[in-house]
């Protein structure tokens, strides 16, 4: 019925879903929706990260001038408005229901694949679609953004509305922007590792070869995966989509302190 | 070691762990402020160059309400006092710098957290720069204005007796940064910094005291750091 990753179906030949296995072997890891949603929140976030260090790391202040800290403080929040508005939209258009499953991916996190982060021993285990360490860095990485999302909002609120005072909101802000960084880094630094660097293709192309999914991988069943269904563009939809796109350049004009 | 496209061997923990990280990290909005202020302090050890690269460290964070920040002619710059006084009094800057002057330490405490320890300032205690002037007997407090338009504060005439309250002129021995309020600003370190307003160019001596800029949106007008808005 489905053949697992460590087998290689023959070329041009058509999982159950209807995937066709190009003739480099290359396997779908990626559907279109989770990749829009890792590029709406990785470069936002980079952004954020880049006009956050210029926000709060003094050293940072002699390169663009200290009178420019109100416009610099604008585009952290602009980019946070259009963060939002990017996952809101991938929401709107895409595929909904391989997003939930990705996330019971994630949520399945067990013991095995805590063994799996102590212990070099360990990751010789087969593993699934995400390994260990990737639904780990996921879940901790999703908690975070909660937090700076949470702690951004005091802080703007407050500076807005002065009588909202959260005294630890800069701490909660800075402690979760800097975990957030280290796991960052860590992401980074093992997706371009040479072990494993398809990976990072996978994610920009969607497939990795089946070779590489076979190595690590070797206890997820590509064809096991549904076919990510985008819904149609009614004009429901791209009418929600046009209100989302409003609704983000309303909040960005609010945000605005300039 | 599987995910859910196979059938996990163990109890999943992902949402646990994911309601764990927020939930500890949500406590911090209580305790953050704190552990920040001590983290702060741990950097002193360290040199300025690294402090200066490190969120925790210690540093100042620029906020203004009308950008941008008010430019100083020294050739035009003056600064009044009138109000509730015997003689409405105007200095030039070199007026000022004429005036009786203290240097002093001190730390400074912005409500929204953050915190530098030991600015060195000089400048000139509101004693004596209200002496020419002399407050009448009416006076109730004193209103700071700012050269950036509509930031004023207020502090009491006992609040402004204070031993450690002065009007500013320079910092770290050198003269203001238009940044932090070139070439005058109000210095209390016993309260939140927005009571200290920056480019200040005028007292008005009242018999009234009416809340300032940042009270008027909320915040507490007896600023006492460590005991209000909220803390």
């Amino acid at each position: 019925m489905s053949s697992p990753a460590g087998s290689t179906p023959p070329p041009g030949a058509l999982h159950p879903g209807g995937l066709r296995i190009s003739s480099q072997h290359r396997v779908r890891r990626f559907g279109a929706t989770e990749r829009a949603l890792h590029m709406v929140h990785g470069t936002s976030f980079l952004a954020m990260l880049a006009t956050g260090f210029m926000l709060g790391l003094p050293c940072m202040v002699k390169f663009y001038g200290a009178e420019h800290r109100p416009l610099v403080l604008d585009v952290h929040l602009v980019i946070a408005a259009l963060w939002i508005t990017g996952i809101t939209l991938v929401l709107v258009f895409g595929d909904r229901k391989m997003l939930r499953r990705t996330r019971e991916q994630f949520e399945s996190l067990d013991a095995d694949d805590l063994r799996w982060l102590r212990s070099k021993a360990a990751r010789s285990a087969p593993q699934g679609r995400f390994n260990g360490g990737q639904k780990f860095h996921g879940i901790v990485q999703a908690g975070l953004t909660v937090l700076l999302f949470v702690s951004g909002l005091c802080l703007w609120i407050g500076l807005k509305s002065p009588g909202f005072v959260v005294p630890g909101a800069l701490g909660l802000h800075d402690y979760a922007m800097a975990g957030a960084v280290f796991f960052v880094v860590g992401h980074v630094g093992v997706a371009l590792s040479p072990k494993i660097r398809a990976s990072v293709a996978g994610m920009f192309r969607g497939t990795v070869p089946a070779s590489y999914a076979r190595t690590h991988h070797a206890d997820w069943d590509p064809e096991a995966e549904p076919l990510e269904h985008r819904p149609p563009r009614t004009r429901a939809r791209l009418a929600t989509g046009g209100v989302v796109v409003a609704a983000g350049i309303a909040v960005a004009a609010m945000l605005t302190t300039v | 070691m599987t995910d859910a496209t196979d059938d996990p061997s163990g109890a999943p923990i992902g949402r646990r762990a994911f309601l764990g990280v927020v939930g500890v990290g949500l406590t911090s909005l209580v305790w953050g402020g704190a552990a920040l202020d001590l983290l702060s302090k741990a950097t002193t050890a360290l040199p300025q160059g690294v402090r200066g690269a490190i969120p925790f460290g210690q540093g100042w964070r620029i906020y203004s309400v009308n950008p941008p920040f008010p430019v100083f002619d020294r050739k035009t710059w003056t600064f009044q006092i009138e109000g509730q006084v015997e003689k409405p009094v105007t200095y030039t800057f070199e007026d000022l710098l004429d005036l009786p002057s203290v240097d002093q330490t001190s730390d400074f405490h912005c409500v929204t957290g953050w915190s530098v320890d030991d600015v060195v300032w000089k400048g000139v205690r509101l004693d004596d720069l209200l002496a020419e002037a002399k407050p009448l007997p009416s006076a109730k407090g004193l209103e700071f204005w700012s050269m950036e338009a509509e930031y004023v504060d207020t502090l009491t005439m006992e609040q402004a007796a204070m031993p450690d309250v002065m009007l500013a002129y320079e910092m770290y021995g050198q003269p203001i940064p238009r940044q932090h309020g070139a070439p005058a600003r109000v210095v209390i370190p016993k309260m939140y910094g927005y009571k200290g307003t920056k480019w200040c160019n005028r007292i008005k001596v009242v018999d009234t005291i009416e809340d300032g800029y940042w009270e008027v949106r909320g915040y507490d007008r007896d600023a006492w750091v460590g005991d209000s808005n909220g803390r």
